[in-house]
């Protein structure tokens, strides 16, 4: 019995060992060495946010809100800079989300277009498991008649040595309830809104890539 | 005996040519890349993407506040979908996959995409060209409007607006303005669904939408 333990603790020592020099965990943000099993989760951002509105009267252009708003603060106010994205998801618990077991985390500084993270094939060749959080538009979106909101468009992926077994694509969107941006001093708690609107979205997408059955 | 004559004949044929070319004192390699490499065109055709998007859901209130409140959340939704899929990249992708060209009847054109959306307002004002471009031979393709529509009678659709402005030498442009709509199945995804589907027939009904508006165009210039 002893022995069979002090196999078990030696492969386990050899993985983590083997893992560690196949490099993924050299990658200057990756949090811990893969457990045995475990899924490795590569993260891709967007260049930042747009925006997508009406109102009553007036269909606006793509970004025009958001130019609005910058312009009632006063300055840029650098919602969801790509750097900011990675440090609202740092602390987020993806693997959870992702339901999958959580093995190195690696968050890619460069982003992505929606296009570019639609294109076939893993953008990771590594044996195991490897699960990509594409998240390349974020989209502040509202209406003459409803309420403001952030949607997400994300696609994530998994691979088990090296061949597709599970993917998803699709929006999330979580409201962005109490926003307000009419003077300079409100510019604060309107970004805070936003981050807080970002990961809820990011929640509720990586959610839903895990319920849905297509393969 | 005929074979030697055809022979020689033939012979005669091949040479006169590079006697003729001689005369010119063109150097036999020029002759030669200008019949390997086809003339690069001299016309362009530059394109430019939509940057308004609007859904629009009728019920069985047949319209007005009321039916527009009661679609408000869903519209804001789809009308982000729209910009998603059909962000700029996407429509100029999805108009460069077609035989701009040929569909729109232009003259051999080189193809120039702008990703770059321009000023929805500007577009009907400014006559003058919307690229640096000094071409003598030169269009323009904007596509101006993307509209979703879902009518209780009708069913879901989208409709594509586009203007092509034509300059041939100085002064205003030929402007031809136009609108393709076919119906939608798919568009758009459930909450959370899988979008994949849905966002390849919106794709494939906005190349669909440009198709019919190039016949549309061709109506209007008399074909």
């Amino acid at each position: 019995m002893n022995l069979k333990i002090w196999g078990a603790a030696t492969l386990a020592v050899a993985c983590a060992m083997n893992s560690a020099a196949f490099g993924q965990p050299s990658l200057s943000q990756a949090a811990t060495t893969a457990p045995s099993g475990a899924c490795d989760i590569h993260v891709y951002l967007a260049d930042g946010p747009h925006s997508v509105g009406e109102d009553i009267d007036a269909v606006h252009r793509v970004d025009q809100d958001l130019r609005h708003y910058y312009e009632t603060a006063g300055r840029p106010l650098d919602w969801l800079t790509p750097n900011r994205q990675l440090t609202l998801l740092s602390d987020m618990p993806l693997a959870n989300l992702a339901r999958v077991s959580e093995g190195a985390k690696v968050m890619h500084p460069e982003t992505l277009s929606r296009h570019q993270a639609l294109e076939p094939g893993a953008r990771e060749q590594s044996a195991g498991c490897v699960v990509e959080i594409m998240l390349p538009q974020i989209m502040l979106e509202r209406g003459g008649l409803a309420t403001r909101s952030l949607r997400l468009f994300g696609v994530v992926r998994r691979y088990e040595n090296g061949s597709l077994v599970r993917s998803y694509s699709g929006f999330a969107a979580a409201p962005m309830t109490g926003f307000q941006l009419r003077t300079p001093a409100d510019a604060m708690g309107a970004t805070a809104i936003v981050e807080r609107a970002y990961r809820g979205a990011v929640e509720i997408l990586l959610s839903n890539s895990a319920k849905s059955p297509r393969n | 005996m005929k074979s030697l004559l055809l022979l020689s004949v033939s012979l005669i044929i091949a040479a006169t040519p590079a006697v003729a070319q001689d005369t010119t004192a063109a150097p036999a390699s020029t002759v030669q890349a200008a019949v390997a490499v086809a003339p690069a065109p001299q016309c362009e055709l530059h394109i430019w993407p939509a940057e308004r998007f609007q859904a629009m859901t009728t019920g069985w209130l047949g319209g007005g506040l009321l039916d527009a409140a009661v679609h408000a959340e869903g519209d804001k939704a789809r009308r982000s979908h729209m910009a998603s899929a059909l962000d700029s990249e996407g429509q100029i992708d999805a108009l460069q996959k077609l035989d701009l060209v040929t569909l729109l009847r232009l003259a051999p054109s080189k193809v120039v995409t702008h990703t770059e959306a321009l000023d929805r307002k500007t577009v009907n004002k400014i006559m003058t060209r919307r690229s640096d471009s000094t071409s003598p031979c030169y269009s323009e393709l904007i596509v101006t409007d993307v509209l979703y529509t879902r009518a209780a009678m009708w069913g879901r659709s989208l409709r594509t607006s586009f203007m092509l402005r034509q300059f041939n030498g100085a002064g205003n442009p030929l402007i031809k303005k136009t609108t393709g709509g076919n119906g939608l199945k798919i568009f758009p995804a459930k909450e959370g669904q899988d979008t994949t589907a849905a966002d390849a027939e919106l794709v494939s009904i906005f190349q669909k939408n440009f198709t019919e508006a190039t016949e549309n165009f061709a109506k209007q210039s008399g074909h």
